[in-house]
C-alpha cells in the first residue's frame, strides 16, 4: 500500500503561493511598462532640478496653463518671479556651467534654498507669459502636467516639479508598453523576443532621462509608439472602424503634444491610404468611411482650436512650418538635401563640406545614443564610445541577418515596411531641415538623438531582429545579452550623471 | 558581470580639478568664427596634470590644439578633434612630475562653420590677445580617493538642492534601481526559459 506524500505546508508557503499566483496573473506587458516607468522615476531623482534640456521653459508653460488657464504668448524676457527665484536658489545657471563645483553641498546652503523656496511660494500664482523655447508648442502634455502641479499646489515649485517628473515617468511606461505591443504585432513568433524588444526600449537611458524630466518628448515618444502599434495591428488584422478612430485619436494627440509629430504624418497618411485601399476590396463605403473618420479626428482638435480661438495669439502654425523645415530662409533645395544627407551619412564626392571634420553618423548619432546627458555636456570618456562600437556593430550585423532570413516573409509585408520607412524618413528629414534653418551659424542645432526617439518602436523591432539573426540556438542568449547590455548602459549613465553633478 | 563592472569602475579614482586659474565664467570673452589663436600668460601648471579643460562653447566643436609654454619651449601639448560638445572641451596632456609657474597656455581653434564662444571673466583687467577678458582654464589630474570613498559625500550632496530633500530620497532611488535590476533579471530569465 502506497501512501501519498502531502507537500509540507509552512506559513511561508501560505503567504507565497497566492503571491506567486497573483504575479503570474499579471500580464507581461504590465511588467515591461513598470520597468520603464521605474527607470524614468530613478532618472527623475538623479537629474538635478532644471538640468535637463529646456526643463525651465516647459515648467513655465505648465505654470501659465495651471495658474491662469491661458497658454504662454511670448518667448522672450523674464520667466515668472516665482520660477526666477527658484532657479536662482537652485543655482540653475552656475550648475549648467560648472556642475561639479556649483551644486548645493552644505546644510547651510540647503537652508538658504529652503528660505528662497518659501519666499517664492508666497508670491501670487500669476503664471508665466513667457515660456521661452516651449512657447510655440501645443498644450496637451502641459495640460496633463497641470494636474500634478495643481495637486501639489500647496508645496513649493521644486515639490511640484518632482511630482510632474513622476507623471512624465509614467509616460516612459506607456512608450515601452506600445513598443512591446508593436514588436508583438509586427514580428509574431516567440514571446521571449518581444520581451527583449520591450525591455531594451524601456531601459534606454535617454528615454529615462527625458521621461524623468518635465518635457513633452516623453508623451511624444508614447504617442509615436502607439501609432506604430496601431498601424501594425491594422496591417495584420485589417482596418476596422475602431482602429481608424484609434489612429485618428493618436494622430490628434501627437499633433497636440509636440510640433515634431508632423514628421510622422506623411507615413501615417500613407499607411491609412494603403489600409483603406485593402479594405476597399471588400467594401468601398466602409473604406472611405474609415479614411474620413481617421482624418477628421486627427485634424479635428487643431481645426476646432483655431476656429474657436483657443490658440489665438499662439504661434502654432508658424511652429508647425518651422518644425517641418519649411521656413529655412536660405539655400536651394539641393543645398538642403546635401546638408540633410551629411547630417546623417558620410559626404559624397561633389557635395559641399557642410559639417567639416565630423563623422556625423558616429560622432553625433552613435555617441549621442551611447551617452550624452544634461545640457549635452555629460559624456563618458572617449574610449567608452569606441568600445561600444563593437557590440553595436555585432547587433547591427545580426539584425541585418535577421532581416535577410525573413526576406521571403517581408516581401508579403512590403507595403507595411514602406509605411514604417516613410515615417522614419519623415522624422529624420524634419530634424535635418530644422537644423538647416539655423545653419551655418550652428552646424547641427537639432541633431540630438532624442529627436529621433519617436522611432523607438522600430528600434525595439531591430533588437528583436538581432535575436532572430542569431539563429534558434543562440537567439535567446543574445536576447538576454541585449537586455543586460542596455541595463548596464542605463546604470553607468546614471552613475555618470551623478558623478557630473555631485562628484 | 554587471556587478563586477560596477565594482571595478567604482574602485577607480575620478579625475579632480587640481587647480583653476580663478577666472569665473561670466560670459564670452571672444566669439570665434574663423581660425583663432591666443596665449594666456601667468598660468600655473600643477604637477601631475593629465588634462586641461578650456571653457569653450559650441554645439559641434571644431578641432582644438593646446600647448603650455615655458620661456618659449613647449612643456606639454595635446589636441582634440572636431565633434566635442557644449560648455567645455577637455584636452588630455602628458603629466609632468613638478609644477611650473608663470607659463603661457596657448590654444588654437581651427576654422569651422560653427561659432565658438570662448568664455571667462569679462571683467578681468588684463585681456589677452583677441579676447575681452581672461579665459577660464581648469587643470585636471587623477584624484586620490576611489568612487567608493567618495560615495558618502556624493550621497549627501545628492540629497541636497532639491525638495523634498534628505538622504531618504537617495536611498529610495537606489532601492528603486535595485528593484529594477531584479525585475529585469527575472523577466529576462522568465522570457528565455
Amino acid at each position: 500500500m502506497s501512501v501519498a506524500v502531502e507537500p509540507r505546508i509552512t506559513p511561508a508557503t501560505i503567504i507565497l503561493r497566492p503571491c506567486k499566483r497573483a504575479v503570474k496573473r499579471v500580464p507581461l506587458v504590465f511588467w515591461i511598462a513598470l520597468v520603464a516607468a521605474l527607470n524614468a522615476a530613478c532618472w527623475s531623482v538623479v537629474s538635478p532640478p532644471f538640468q535637463v534640456s529646456d526643463e525651465e521653459s516647459h515648467v513655465a508653460y505648465v505654470k501659465e496653463l495651471a495658474d491662469t488657464g491661458r497658454l504662454p504668448s511670448v518667448n522672450a524676457g523674464e520667466l515668472s518671479r516665482e520660477e526666477t527665484l527658484v532657479l536662482a536658489g537652485a543655482r540653475f545657471v552656475r550648475m549648467a556651467g560648472e556642475p561639479g563645483l556649483s551644486s548645493i553641498a552644505t546644510q547651510a546652503e540647503q537652508h538658504q534654498l529652503e528660505r528662497e523656496l518659501a519666499t517664492a511660494t508666497q508670491l501670487p500664482r500669476d503664471g508665466s507669459e513667457n515660456a521661452s523655447a516651449a512657447t510655440a508648442e501645443p498644450p496637451l502634455y502641459y495640460a496633463i502636467e497641470a494636474i500634478p502641479y495643481l495637486i501639489a499646489d500647496n508645496g513649493n515649485l521644486l515639490e511640484r516639479l518632482q511630482l510632474m517628473r513622476l507623471v512624465s515617468a509614467l509616460m516612459a511606461g506607456l512608450t515601452a508598453l506600445f513598443a512591446f505591443l508593436f514588436v508583438r504585432e509586427a514580428l509574431p513568433g516567440e514571446s521571449w523576443a518581444w520581451i527583449t524588444g520591450g525591455l531594451a526600449v524601456g531601459l534606454l537611458p535617454l528615454l529615462g532621462e527625458m521621461s524623468g524630466a518635465v518635457n513633452p518628448d516623453s508623451l511624444l515618444y508614447a504617442v509615436s509608439a502607439a501609432l506604430f502599434y496601431l498601424l501594425a495591428r491594422a496591417f495584420r488584422r485589417g482596418l476596422t472602424r475602431r482602429l481608424a478612430v484609434a489612429i485618428g485619436l493618436v494622430c490628434a494627440a501627437g499633433l497636440l503634444t509636440k510640433l515634431n509629430f508632423v514628421g510622422l504624418l506623411p507615413g501615417a497618411l500613407l499607411g491609412l491610404l494603403l489600409l483603406c485601399w485593402r479594405l476597399a476590396r471588400k467594401s468601398k463605403i466602409e473604406a472611405f468611411g474609415c479614411l474620413v473618420l481617421a482624418c477628421v479626428i486627427a485634424a479635428g482638435p487643431i481645426l476646432v482650436s483655431l476656429a474657436t480661438g483657443v490658440l489665438a495669439g499662439h504661434d502654432v502654425l508658424n511652429g508647425v512650418s518651422a518644425s517641418a523645415g519649411l521656413v529655412a530662409p536660405h539655400g536651394s533645395f539641393l543645398a538642403k538635401l546635401e546638408y540633410v544627407w551629411e547630417l546623417y551619412l558620410p559626404r559624397l564626392p561633389g557635395m559641399a563640406n557642410d559639417i567639416p571634420g565630423v563623422f556625423t553618423a558616429i560622432q553625433i548619432w552613435f555617441d549621442g545614443f551611447v551617452g550624452l546627458y544634461g545640457w549635452g555636456d555629460t559624456s563618458f570618456p572617449g574610449w567608452v564610445y569606441d568600445v561600444a562600437l563593437l557590440p553595436a556593430g555585432i547587433l547591427l550585423c545580426l539584425a541585418v541577418r535577421g532581416l535577410a532570413l525573413r526576406r521571403m516573409v517581408l516581401r508579403g509585408y512590403a507595403a507595411e515596411t514602406c509605411v514604417y520607412a516613410l515615417i522614419a524618413a519623415g522624422v529624420i528629414v524634419m530634424v535635418g531641415l530644422s537644423s538647416y534653418g539655423v545653419f551655418p551659424g550652428r552646424d547641427a542645432e537639432y541633431a540630438h538623438v532624442r529627436y529621433l526617439f519617436p522611432l523607438l518602436a522600430p528600434l525595439g523591432a531591430a533588437f528583436v531582429l538581432a535575436t532572430r539573426g542569431a539563429g534558434p540556438r543562440w537567439g535567446r542568449a543574445v536576447g538576454v545579452l541585449i537586455v543586460l547590455l542596455v541595463l548596464a548602459q542605463d546604470i553607468f549613465s546614471q552613475l555618470l550623471v551623478i558623478s557630473h553633478y555631485y562628484g | 558581470m554587471l556587478a563586477i563592472a560596477i565594482v571595478a569602475v567604482m574602485s577607480r579614482s575620478p579625475p579632480v580639478v587640481a587647480l583653476t586659474n580663478a577666472a569665473p565664467v561670466v560670459g564670452p570673452v571672444a566669439t570665434v568664427t574663423h581660425d583663432f589663436r591666443t596665449c594666456q600668460e601667468e598660468e600655473l601648471l600643477p604637477a601631475g596634470t593629465t588634462a586641461i579643460r578650456l571653457s569653450l562653447e559650441a554645439l559641434l566643436g571644431p578641432p582644438v590644439l593646446v600647448q603650455v609654454l615655458d620661456q618659449g619651449g613647449v612643456l606639454v601639448g595635446g589636441s582634440v578633434g572636431a565633434g566635442w560638445s557644449r560648455q567645455s572641451v577637455t584636452i588630455p596632456v602628458k603629466p609632468l612630475r613638478h609644477a611650473v609657474a608663470d607659463t603661457s597656455v596657448c590654444f588654437a581653434i581651427l576654422a569651422s562653420n560653427e561659432t565658438v564662444y570662448v568664455k571667462g571673466d569679462t571683467y578681468s583687467g588684463a585681456p589677452d590677445v583677441g579676447t575681452d577678458g581672461r579665459i577660464r582654464i581648469e587643470y585636471l589630474r587623477p584624484g586620490g580617493r576611489s568612487w567608493w570613498a567618495l560615495a558618502p559625500s556624493i550621497a549627501r550632496r545628492m540629497a541636497l538642492g532639491r525638495s523634498p530633500s534628505g538622504l531618504w530620497v537617495v536611498f529610495s532611488a537606489l532601492g528603486a534601481m535595485l528593484a529594477l535590476t531584479v525585475l529585469v533579471s527575472w523577466l529576462a530569465v522568465r522570457g528565455s526559459s
